[in-house]
């Protein structure tokens, strides 16, 4: 039994009511639909749409190709590769080339050294013959050796300085892998997700990083045989794709930790003039590829596609600022990523992969996220969802220098309530 | 009180699955259970999200409704527990925290001058935890038992949380009414 003052409060909220806004019954009668199964269409068309949309997304990033050097059809010559002493990368004559000198100590930091580079290397007048060792049935016959060179510490004193720079700042590629809620995390939902994304590009970048030593190298070789147009290197975007599975557990009302495990394939298109015999065979070369494996050749310019390949775990946490059937959410967290392999692939060679050890990479390396993603239930278990964001390295990927790479992202999700 | 036949029709037509039924429905309800909740959130947004729960679960739970019962009763307690989740999961430990408070003799304070939005004004300052015993004891009608049951809280920390929430409500209506004079002054 209550008092006067209970039944006063009563009395003076009695029969209240409010005038709901025009959303509710929507939201309300959308989750009817959902319930009765009849959206099915809808479903579809997202589905569509999305997959659209994330095919495409790549295609509008645009192309920032670079030329390291112009191109040239003059043949030139053999350049083979043994490692120095001291651990770093060497180039030297060939042994059925006249004469073995090499270029000792010279670095960026030392100008009148590098500057003297040219009064050690030996000119090259004409194509020698019985240069390419018998590999394999490829035409030996398009092969023109470099007679000499020295890569270990070379700076950039035979490059231009535009160049140089650009070789700190080429493009990678990124995706943030992405999870989402179904519902309010009132439900306390687990969450399930298969993830597929990909796009953007990074506006600095440690993938080129290691190779920039090797490809002063062979210009320096070109440069001082007077050859200087003779190493072409041409790098532009190419397509990026991620595909993984992940969990998220709701931690507040707006507030969920998410994780996951998923393949991430970052790719670069580009054009070459020179190979690398191997012992399987003549393989291209770009200026990733380490050239202590053997012999590099010059020859007629040929495509190829860069892939570097990494394991990627994910951890993030995520804030609803819009938390409806239509979701918007912020996000943030930091992915661990581990690096399988770098490849190189042309239709003209061989395909070549590489441990990172080889090229010079990190095999682990963080990077923070940080993103944006709106999402749509399709149905009582099912959600799907874009995203896009940003992705900023926190530990350079490349052991020998400090590249933080950074991008622009866009990906599609696929949710399914496990409880 | 057993549902009148307009509702089990209606009940009965939303278990079709007549879309216009479903409306219905909830033009009949919304209007209530809104103002329920609200006085629970803080928000008129948050207390949208809590009714538009309260009907999905309604809908979804109709087959199994009890007709014996009062169906607005039944709304309105799913209402109510869907409003103290959120809450709990909003504010989880900080619900039940007491700062101290000076205490004055209450007295039973005339409500008639002021509209319903006034008053729900009064109640959403109240802290979360003596807001939420305050809408249950006061208003909704339930005992100190039945709220330390509901909420998983002592009788004792009820009863605490109520006197609290009184303290403060004749504290802020008292304020009201000096600053009307002042204005009419």
């Amino acid at each position: 039994m209550k008092g006067l003052y209970e039944n006063n409060w009563q009395k003076a909220v009695e029969g209240a009511k409010i005038e709901p806004s025009a959303a509710l019954w929507n939201n309300i009668a959308s989750n009817l639909d959902m319930e009765k199964g009849r959206n099915y269409w809808v479903t579809l068309l997202m589905i569509a749409a999305t997959v659209t949309l994330a095919f495409s997304f790549p295609l509008t990033i645009g192309d920032s190709a670079f030329k390291l050097r112009q191109h040239s059809s003059q043949p030139v010559a053999q350049l083979d590769a043994v490692n120095s002493s001291n651990g770093g990368t060497s180039l030297a004559f060939n042994e059925n080339n006249v004469e073995n000198k090499s270029v000792s100590n010279l670095n960026s930091e030392n100008n009148k050294e590098a500057n003297s580079t040219q009064n050690h290397l030996i000119s090259l007048t004409e194509k020698p013959q019985n240069t390419l060792p018998a590999i394999s049935t490829h035409d030996d016959s398009n092969f023109y050796p470099i007679k000499e060179a020295k890569a270990q510490g070379v700076g950039f004193e035979f490059l231009n300085w535009d160049t140089a720079l650009q070789l700190a700042n080429l493009n990678s590629y990124y995706i943030i892998p992405y999870f989402m809620p179904l519902k309010k995390s009132e439900d306390r939902n687990l969450l399930a997700s298969l993830n597929m994304g990909t796009g953007s590009s990074s506006t600095s970048s440690g993938l080129f990083s290691n190779a920039t030593e090797r490809v002063e190298a062979m210009s320096l070789s070109a440069k001082s045989d007077n050859f200087s147009n003779v190493v072409e290197q041409s790098e532009s975007k190419g397509a990026a794709f991620y595909i993984g599975a992940g969990i998220e557990l709701p931690i507040g009302s707006r507030w969920s930790l998410l994780t996951g495990l998923g393949y991430l394939a970052q790719k670069a298109e580009g054009v070459n003039n020179v190979v690398i015999a191997t012992e399987k065979g003549y393989q291209p070369l770009s200026i990733y590829t380490p050239i202590g494996l053997g012999s590099v050749f010059l020859n007629e310019s040929y495509r190829y596609t860069l892939t570097n390949n990494y394991i990627s775990v994910p951890t993030a946490i995520k804030y609803s600022i819009i938390n409806r059937k239509v979701k918007f959410r912020a996000g943030a967290g930091i992915s661990t990523d581990f690096m399988l392999n770098h490849a190189i692939n042309s239709e003209s060679y061989q395909k070549a992969f590489y441990k990172p050890s080889e090229v010079d990479y990190n095999p682990i390396a963080l990077s923070g996220l940080v993103n944006f993603d709106v999402s749509y239930n399709i149905n009582k278990h099912y959600s799907i969802a874009l995203e896009t964001g940003v992705r900023k390295g926190v530990t350079p990927i490349d052991k020998n220098k400090d590249f933080y790479p950074s991008s622009f992202t866009g990906g599609i999700v696929l949710l399914y309530k496990i409880r | 009180m057993p549902i009148s036949n307009l509702e089990h029709e209606l009940i009965q037509k939303c278990c079709d699955g007549n879309r216009t039924a479903y409306r219905k429905f909830y033009e009949f309800y919304a209007g209530e259970l809104l103002a329920i909740a609200f006085r629970y959130m803080k928000t008129k947004q948050e207390a949208e999200d809590v009714v538009q729960e309260t009907f999905i679960k309604a809908f979804k739970n109709l087959a199994s409704f009890n007709k014996q019962a009062s169906l607005k009763t039944w709304l309105v307690r799913i209402a109510i527990n869907t409003a103290l989740n959120t809450l709990r999961k909003q504010h989880n430990s900080q619900l039940w925290n007491v700062d101290e408070f000076e205490d004055i003799e209450l007295s039973v304070l005339p409500l008639d001058n002021y509209n319903y939005a006034e008053l729900v004004s009064f109640i959403q300052q109240l802290p979360v935890g003596c807001r939420s015993v305050f809408n249950l004891y006061a208003i909704e009608g339930y005992s100190h038992k039945e709220i330390a049951d509901l909420l998983s809280i002592s009788q004792g920390t009820s009863k605490s949380q109520y006197h609290r929430a009184k303290i403060l409500l004749q504290k802020m209506i008292v304020s009201e009414e000096t600053r009307t004079k002042l204005k009419i002054l």
